[in-house]
């Protein structure tokens, strides 16, 4: 595998963690409108908040180490 | 019957974004920057709604909006802008990000390409390793700024915020801005937090992927984003058209009035 090789099978890890994370997120927020209930509502938005905006730095992060 | 304002939950349900519409035509969703809320448009507004329906909102942590989240990204702020487009109603449209915002509008077009009609990315930068970041002076007051006054930033901003020839030529349009900006505070808080989500922004290596019409518009003497950035962003975006501001800083539409006609008439032909 060439370097071109192993940075596009890389991106595609990437791209494939971050539409993990964007469904585990999305999942969370539907679930908090859904459940009108607190506590309940306010962990699983914060879990959602937290899962989208540590996901998204993790993810900006590996692209700007890798530069894909 | 249309709404023309109103507050739109984000995906967490708690957030709140504050909108407004002005004028009819084909939708555009402007995107403001670093602390500035929707209000900061009013330069442009009054242009684009001559042809256009403009959306407007704050984003969060500004203005009228409220934020639940200690931590912004720019996929977050993406996300309330598509938030904003189902409140008003809107399945698609042309979309206008300066500064931070010309990032979300890179992010809503890339996690909401469905959404997006046609991209105008003003004074921003892509992020990733290859972007030029602004010189150290200018870091130094973004730092500093957080700790300052309302006012006192405001003031220490303007070197950064505009060209010579404005400052020298237009000293009246650079308060009549800082009067709008005081009019509209926003919190240390929300402050940090935006700027958390710019420095973490990366979209560089899938600018590729966007696939509607875009015009880049930079100022030549941006300290804030450096020109170099519109180059970037312009060559990595299929078909991207570049339009680089000579005398103009970050802040073009006060310096550069005359674009915001341009950027219509862009609109325009692809309305």
């Amino acid at each position: 595998m060439d370097l071109d090789q192993f940075l596009a099978a890389a991106a595609a890890c990437i791209d494939a963690y971050e539409a993990s994370i964007r469904a585990a997120s999305d999942f969370q927020f539907t679930l908090a409108r859904a459940l009108d209930v607190e506590p309940i509502r306010s962990i699983a938005a914060t879990c959602g908040d937290l899962t989208r905006d540590l996901g998204a730095t993790a993810v900006s992060s590996a692209r700007w180490l890798l530069d894909v | 019957m249309t709404a023309t304002a109103g507050l739109a939950p984000a995906p967490d349900g708690r957030t709140r974004l504050h909108w407004e519409t002005t004028g009819s035509g084909a939708p555009v969703l402007l995107i403001h920057g670093l602390g500035l809320s929707g209000g900061a448009w009013w330069r442009t507004v009054p242009v684009l709604a001559r042809r256009l329906r403009v959306i407007t909102f704050d984003n969060r942590g500004t203005g009228r909006s409220q934020a639940a989240s200690l931590a912004y990204t720019t996929e977050a702020m993406a996300d309330d802008a598509a938030a904003v487009l189902d409140a008003a109603g809107l399945e698609r449209v042309h979309v206008y990000g300066i500064s931070l915002g010309g990032m979300i509008a890179q992010q809503l077009a890339l996690r909401h390409p469905d959404r997006v009609r046609s991209l105008v990315l003003g004074a921003t930068q892509p992020g990733g390793p290859r972007a030029r970041p602004p010189d150290a002076e200018v870091l130094e007051f973004l730092g500093s700024r957080l700790h300052m006054q309302p006012r006192d930033a405001a003031r220490a901003s303007i070197p950064f915020n505009y060209g010579t020839r404005c400052r020298d030529e237009d000293p009246e349009r650079i308060e009549e801005d800082i009067a709008q900006r005081l009019a509209h505070p926003f919190s240390e808080a929300a402050y940090a937090a935006q700027l958390y989500a710019g420095a973490v922004h990366n979209c560089y290596g899938r600018l590729d992927r966007i696939a509607v019409p875009t015009l880049v518009v930079h100022g030549a003497l941006d300290r804030m984003i450096p020109v170099a950035n519109a180059h970037l962003i312009a060559g990595r975006i299929p078909g991207a058209r570049l339009r680089i501001l000579e005398d103009s800083g970050h802040l073009y539409p006060t310096e550069a009035p005359e674009v915001d006609v341009e950027i219509a008439a862009f609109l325009q032909a692809l309305s």
